[in-house]
């Protein structure tokens, strides 16, 4: 089946859905949310760089189907990169990004049957919903792509998982405690379709919030078998906080990774290669529209071949109202491969959510 | 000196007309009262558990029953001040995430018109909304936070300054 036919019936299905609904109010069973954004961006690092480019990077349509007060449907479908498939070009990319079944026994106790973001780390679960972030770029350590193996790039652990959730939150002592674990399929060819090979991927993500203080702490862990590459285990370990003090906000992670070495033919050694990585950010907020940040990100790619990057954002996101949101950033990176490389990049961008 | 003079006495008119203003003006809303649904079990709530809900971090109410959470838009910005410590864009910023990464919670239907609030509170049996104290009526129940109701001392939502005299509990 076409793409276009594809998209055709996904819009069909929600008219339907519409049709047979009130949108507004307790009897509503179908709510509709989305996002969109265009970003700009050049830089110096090579000729392409050096071109100005646009790119109208995401629009999500988010869907969220209330069977009763303890069963929902929530998915989202993103049209990244302002995708054209037809006849003459295959442009962009149209996915679906998350479609779960979601039970609810108590607030302590909840399961999401299906697809659904890997809840690792203060961003990965938002997705890329860029609206919420106060930067265009989130941090290339935790959410940018790395050489997994040869030829083979990704996040250090599934952005996306298939496969069974529990989670809840528990509330004691005015503590706020949240817990999410799953095991999926892990990733591979079609890791929402079939599994690669016998071991899952498995996760667990805790969170903390503390009485009396504007802080969240976090932990994430994830390990697979990676079937992308060559089923070479590969875990990563995650920690984060966020803390809000007036206008001031400061938010940190980082991570550790085990990526499993194989040799020339391939064939897994059981040793591992280890990586690190942080970051923190420092933003202001001035009369709840002006936000001025500095993000500092730090990356050791194997302790073994001391390849670090270092990389410097400075920014600026302006609310132009509740949600539209104008942002702008200069990104410094420091690249320390063999030869000591800097290039700079400027990146604009205007995020909506609705 | 006689420019001087000029200057003050306008400086002097202009403050009175502020002034003047200013009481006739009187406050833009009466003083808040949490309303549920006539049935509810609820006769009070805790401010941790308002806050709580209107955070999303529990989709229940005391009674067991999944909450559906209202705005009233008019007095957003004293509500959410007051509960949360929370400007309506950061509000609107944090429910933006909680919506964006599966949080099971809703976010609060907003609402203009405080009639249309009462009919749908009492219609529905989940339903937790804010309203104006004058606006109350008997379709509605109208809850205690920390064991105080409107007009008593100390009640979490203060009333506006030209407010009438304390007169009991409503």
């Amino acid at each position: 089946m076409s793409t276009n036919k594809e998209c055709a019936i996904f819009i069909l299905v929600i008219c339907f859905f519409l049709c047979g609904t009130d949108i507004h109010g307790e009897n509503s069973k179908l709510r509709m949310y989305g996002f969109f954004d265009m970003e700009a961006e050049v830089s110096n690092k090579d000729q392409a760089g050096k071109i100005w480019t646009f790119d109208q990077h995401h629009f999500n349509l988010i869907s969220i189907y209330k069977i009763d007060q303890d069963f929902r449907i929530y998915s989202e479908v993103e049209y990244e990169h302002g995708p054209s498939h037809n006849d003459r070009d295959i442009t962009g990319k149209i996915y679906l990004a998350k479609a779960y079944l979601e039970y609810r026994y108590s607030d302590a106790l909840k399961l999401k049957f299906g697809k659904f973001l890997t809840p690792f780390g203060i961003y990965n679960e938002r997705h890329d919903a860029t609206p919420t972030f106060l930067t265009t770029k989130l941090p290339h350590v935790l959410y940018g792509k790395h050489e997994l193996a040869p030829g083979v790039s990704g996040r250090y652990y599934a952005k996306i998982s298939t496969g069974i959730q529990v989670l809840g939150q528990i509330y004691s002592n005015k503590w706020e405690i949240g817990y999410k674990a799953f095991i999926s399929n892990g990733r591979g060819a079609k890791p929402s379709e079939v599994d690669d090979n016998p071991n899952k991927g498995v996760g667990v993500r805790l969170t903390l919030e503390p009485p009396n203080i504007d802080l969240k702490l976090g932990a994430s862990f994830y390990s697979d078998r990676n079937g992308l590459s060559h089923n070479a285990r590969q875990e990563s370990f995650g920690t984060d906080f966020e803390i809000d003090y007036g206008n001031l906000h400061f938010e940190g992670e980082a991570l550790w990774v085990n990526l499993e070495k194989y040799d020339s033919s391939f064939v897994l050694t059981g040793t591992m290669n280890r990586e690190f990585g942080n970051y923190f950010l420092v933003a202001y907020t001035i009369k709840d529209r002006l936000t001025p940040m500095v993000r500092y990100e730090y990356q050791n790619h194997g302790f073994e071949y001391d390849e670090t990057e270092r990389l410097v954002l400075l920014g600026l996101n302006y609310a132009v109202n509740e949600r539209v949101f104008f942002k702008n950033e200069f990104h410094i990176q420091n690249l320390h491969k063999g030869d000591n490389s800097r290039h700079i990049m400027y990146v604009t961008s205007i995020a909506v959510a609705f | 000196m006689v420019t001087t003079q000029v200057k003050i006495g306008s400086i002097n008119l202009l403050i009175s007309l502020l002034v003047l203003i200013g009481f006739l003006s009187g406050p833009a809303w009466g003083q808040i009262a949490v309303i549920v649904h006539p049935g509810s079990e609820i006769d009070d709530i805790s401010s941790e558990q308002l806050s709580r809900l209107y955070l999303g971090n529990t989709t229940n109410l005391s009674d067991g029953q999944s909450v559906y959470l209202m705005e009233n838009s008019q007095l957003a910005i004293e509500f959410y001040k007051v509960t949360l410590n929370l400007s309506v864009s950061k509000f609107r910023r944090h429910w933006m995430k909680l919506v964006f990464s599966g949080a099971y919670a809703q976010p609060p239907d907003p609402y203009r018109s405080d009639k249309k609030i009462i009919e749908e509170v009492a219609a529905n049996e989940g339903a937790i909304c804010f309203v104006d104290i004058e606006s109350v009526t008997e379709e509605v129940k109208v809850v205690s936070i920390d064991g105080l109701k409107p007009n008593q001392k100390l009640y979490l939502f203060p009333p506006p300054k030209s407010d009438k005299p304390e007169s009991g509990s409503k």
